[in-house]
């Protein structure tokens, strides 16, 4: 693993609401190679976006970091002031959302959208914002960009659009890009348009990607590193090539379950039993506790911690650890795991 | 017709018991509500007051009680109001004008709201020519700026309680048609509703079992925000002189007659005023409520 | 956009004829015979027969409007019966004197209204939104003659403005800043609290929205988010109010002008009312009407012309 160019550490973001506090995200820890692709997985309401969203300080107004660090080239973003933020935002960190089509805004030109980044961090003029804007729609593959770049965003198709969101995120050269969902509201050819294209452009810039899904097969497509989150929590944190091949956490083996798949044979797929826990009733001990076919005694009373393991992955299960109390072997959704291993 | 149909539904789910069930929480939840009803409860209960079973034996004077030595008294401990030019006393009138402001408000925005309600159905849910009609019907009722199509009705018809209501009736009607039928054409095109009619569902049974009920919300917030208007404009009518006559204590009469007075006696005016502002206020907060409880998204 | 104007202005036409349906049928809405109550208790038969022949009630009623229209659409809006001129001469002298007054209240209805909102939303929850709200919620519910006669009381008995107010100039008004201002006051504080409210509310739905999220991720400050990204969104479903309020001022100058003794065509009406003119009454609320449905066609125009971009279809 190369050197991290963003680490988050133990971050903590709580979102205050009618009935109390919501803990989205709690104690979340990853570090984001340079160069390289980090998925974060996980259901709806598992705090990945919030995550994401945390990073560059966006939350919505009753949301608030708690604590934790977000260590980008060392320094600490959630120490940062809300000016410092604005020139970190778009700049050397920019992001793109999940819906193109309510992404953009309705009433200005995708080129003058386009040109707010360059004008802010790069001090361009308008007319070199302008020209740039050009090009960028070019390097996202839009056709005929010189006409493109005075269209309002309502004439543009939903995979068009996202495109004009990457060109957005990546005017000023950004070192690291956060990818929310970018192709789940796009049909599936354009999602692998889409996909190529965010990867063919890494490669030309040399950026960090973190990107935010809930697919699988898109982590597989274009992820080198994948952390699995539950509950606000990460569970798994892992090369992409181990995690498919040998996932440890229970979650992440019932996950990968229930995806259908060519390559082995499956009599049938098995689903996760069970709901995501409330946010009002979160478990005491593994908040996977209670869907888990495995757990026992210590799982449903302590919560483990993510710990590294031998190989350099992360785990957050007590399976894997010499406090285990239950069976030596276990029966994860159809694959054998040996306990304390 | 359906009678027997509810019968048919399990006792345990009445999805029109819950409905209210859960719009009576969010209500508790909200304070504007809780405000806001509190209010229209204590309007109600002044109003049963300043009735001539229950006003004589509660009240000191009577509302229509001249008494030309004590005219346009100040407020003071026996005239909490102060006096008018006849030297009637005005923390009585009002009483007794409270149930006539909560009767027009009542009255004038339920027939409205009805002849609004089924104009927007039938125009939302039939469509076509019978829409185009009756909306352009409706544009007509809204091309007459603020008060006037009320103020003309009533100039027409005569100054009474009953043709202010006919005329601030018809005022409404136009908001809640356009409002429902909104509505309507947002279920009529719901899958569901094709599965009805498919399933051999007669028009009135669509309607009422599955149409309206969905439309219910816009029209509770509608029509409370009509209360408030709708005082307003009756107060308007009257002070003008159009509306309800004198002696009768309506708010707005009551300033029209003390105008001349208000110069040397300014409380004349300032009480029966303020009543409306409150009356309309409480109305307002209420409907404000209401909208923020029943509508899930705009809460934060 | 031409088509456009073109297909909205011949909408107009079935809401105008329907317009003048409803003022022409007025006068045969009232109870009992109209002339006689027109004429006044004590007419002559003589006097309720020459006025019959006058307003030509004895015609059937589709005549009656045919030759109703025909004089309307000539500028011809029939003669006072009280004094003998004609409706369109009165209704002149007065036009621009309500025009103005609705114009001025409807300035700054939407100036405050506005400030107000925008405020309210960029600050929401805090004690300066709450009491913008509080305010904004008593504006709402302040009966407009109630605020004029009180804006009186304030200001022109304890100011000594009040004979410059009610002096009655044959001009009409406006000669003087304290003339004008207490009237727009009285009537455009109920205007500039909903377009506050509608302000706010459209506001906070568009910052919301995700390109609100999106112009924030690209570091621009808050001043151009909200300014620049929210402001021209939600300034679109505002203009509609605004339409709808200059319509409620026209109406509103009823009250205001009678309370204000402004000499415009709301107290004219009053006045007609009161003198059973109906010819009169007729005119003014036929010319209210149409002033609104033109008013109405541009406010649809304009929402039309900024809203063009965000028109999905």
């Amino acid at each position: 693993m190369s050197e991290p160019i963003l680490r988050v550490n133990n971050l903590r973001t709580s979102f205050f609401t009618d009935d109390g506090e919501v803990k989205a995200v709690d104690g979340v820890t990853f570090d984001v190679p340079k160069g390289e692709t980090i998925g974060i997985v996980g259901e709806s309401g598992s705090g990945k976006s919030i995550t994401s969203l945390s990073i560059l300080r966006l939350l919505a107004s009753n949301g608030k970091i708690m604590g934790g660090e977000i260590l980008f080239k060392g320094e600490d973003l959630v120490k940062k002031s809300e000016k410092e933020m604005r020139n970190v935002r778009g700049n050397a960190i920019s992001m793109i959302f999940q819906e193109p089509m309510t992404s953009l805004n309705p009433v200005f030109t995708v080129g003058y959208q386009i040109s707010e980044a360059l004008i802010k961090h790069k001090k361009m003029s308008k007319k070199q914002a302008h020209a740039r804007s050009i090009e960028l729609l070019e390097l996202v593959g839009i056709p005929s960009p010189e006409t493109r770049v005075d269209n309002y965003p309502h004439e543009l198709s939903g995979g068009m659009r996202q495109r004009v969101m990457i060109a957005m995120a990546l005017a000023c050269d950004p070192e690291v890009l956060i990818a929310d969902e970018p192709t789940t509201a796009l049909d599936v050819t354009i999602q692998a348009q889409i996909l190529t294209l965010m990867k063919q452009l890494q490669e030309r810039i040399g950026m960090s990607i973190i990107f935010i899904t809930h697919d699988l097969g898109v982590v597989a497509e274009t992820c080198d590193y994948v952390a699995v989150m539950y509950a606000g929590q990460i569970v798994e944190y892992s090369d992409v090539v181990s995690l498919f091949k040998k996932p440890s956490h229970p979650y992440t083996i019932g996950l990968l379950n229930s995806l259908p798949r060519h390559d082995i044979d499956q009599d049938e797929l098995e689903p996760i039993l069970g709901n995501v826990p409330s946010v009002h009733d979160m478990p005491t001990g593994c908040r996977f506790a209670p869907r888990c076919p495995a757990a026992s005694d210590i799982c449903r009373a302590k919560m483990p911690e993510l710990v590294k393991r031998e190989n350099g992955n992360d785990i957050r299960c007590w399976l894997y650890t010499d406090e285990w109390d239950g069976e030596k072997e276990v029966d994860l959704y159809g694959q054998k795991r040996i306990a304390q291993s | 017709m359906s009678k027997q149909v509810e019968t048919a539904t399990p006792a345990k789910y009445n999805p029109k018991l819950e409905y209210y069930k859960e719009l009576w929480r969010q209500l508790r939840k909200n304070k504007a509500a809780v405000v806001g009803g509190g209010f229209i409860v204590l309007f109600i209960l002044i109003s049963i007051i300043g009735t001539p079973w229950i006003g004589p034996h509660v009240l000191t004077y009577a509302p229509d009680a001249v008494d030309i030595p004590n005219k346009l008294q100040p407020p003071s401990a026996d005239h909490w109001f102060g006096t008018d030019n006849y030297g009637r006393d005005i923390f009585t009138r009002i009483i007794y004008g409270m149930k006539l402001t909560l009767f027009i408000g009542f009255t004038s925005v339920a027939i409205g709201g009805i002849f609004g309600v089924i104009f927007g159905v039938v125009a939302g849910y039939f469509g076509g020519w019978v829409d185009t009609i009756i909306m352009r019907i409706m544009d007509v009722l809204l091309a007459f700026p603020g008060i006037l199509l009320a103020l003309a009705i009533v100039s027409v018809l005569g100054g009474s309680i009953q043709n202010m209501i006919i005329a601030v009736s018809i005022y409404s009607v136009p908001a809640f048609a356009r409002i429902v039928r909104g509505s309507t054409l947002s279920v009529r095109k719901l899958e569901y509703i094709d599965a009805m009619k498919a399933l051999g569902a007669s028009h009135t049974r669509i309607i009422f079992k599955h149409i309206l009920p969905n439309v219910m919300s816009p029209i509770i917030v509608q029509a409370t925000m009509r209360i408030a208007s709708a005082v307003l404009t009756a107060s308007g009518l009257s002070f003008l002189g159009l509306g309800v006559k004198p002696p009768t204590p309506e708010w707005g009469a009551m300033m029209n007659e003390g105008r001349n007075f208000m110069r040397e006696s300014p409380h004349v005016i300032m009480f029966p005023g303020m009543m409306i502002v409150i009356v309309v206020l409480a109305f307002n907060i209420f409907g404000d409520g209401l909208r923020d409880a029943l509508d899930p998204k705009m809460k934060k | 956009m031409t088509k456009y104007i073109v297909r909205r202005l011949l909408q107009m036409i079935p809401v105008l004829i329907g317009v003048s349906i409803l003022v022409f049928s007025l006068m045969h809405l009232i109870p009992g015979n109209a002339a006689q109550i027109m004429a006044g208790e004590g007419a002559s038969p003589e006097t309720i027969k020459q006025l019959e022949e006058k307003l030509g009630l004895n015609d059937p009623l589709v005549v009656q409007y045919g030759k109703y229209m025909s004089r309307v659409v000539q500028g011809d809006l029939g003669d006072s019966i009280r004094n003998g001129r004609p409706v369109i001469e009165e209704i002149k002298t007065r036009f621009w004197v309500t025009a103005e007054l609705a114009i001025y209240s409807t300035i700054l209805a939407v100036f405050i209204g506005l400030i107000a909102g925008i405020v309210s939303a960029v600050r929401h929850y805090t004690w300066a939104d709450v009491s913008i709200m509080i305010v904004a919620l008593f504006g709402l519910s302040m009966p407009n003659f109630w605020l004029g006669l009180v804006l009186i009381q304030w200001f022109a008995v304890g100011g000594d403005w009040l004979p410059e107010i009610l002096k009655m100039r044959p001009s009409g008004w406006g000669e003087s800043w304290r003339q004008v201002v207490l009237p727009v006051i009285a009537l455009g504080t109920g205007g500039a609290a909903i377009i506050a409210r509608m302000t706010r509310s459209s506001m906070l739905e568009v910052i919301g929205q995700d390109y609100i999220r999106t112009a924030r991720a690209k570091g621009v400050s808050e001043r151009v988010v909200i300014y620049r990204h929210a402001l021209k969104n939600a300034l679109i479903p505002v203009i509609t109010v605004v339409g709808l309020e200059f319509g409620a001022f026209l109406g509103g100058a009823v009250i205001t002008e009678t309370i204000f003794a402004i000499n415009g065509m709301g107290r004219l009406t009053i006045q007609a009312i009161q003198q059973r003119d109906f010819p009169v009454v007729q005119g003014t609320v036929l010319v209210l009407s149409m002033l609104f449905v033109f008013v109405n066609l541009i406010v649809d125009v304009s929402y039309r012309f900024l809203n063009k971009r965000i028109d999905l279809n």
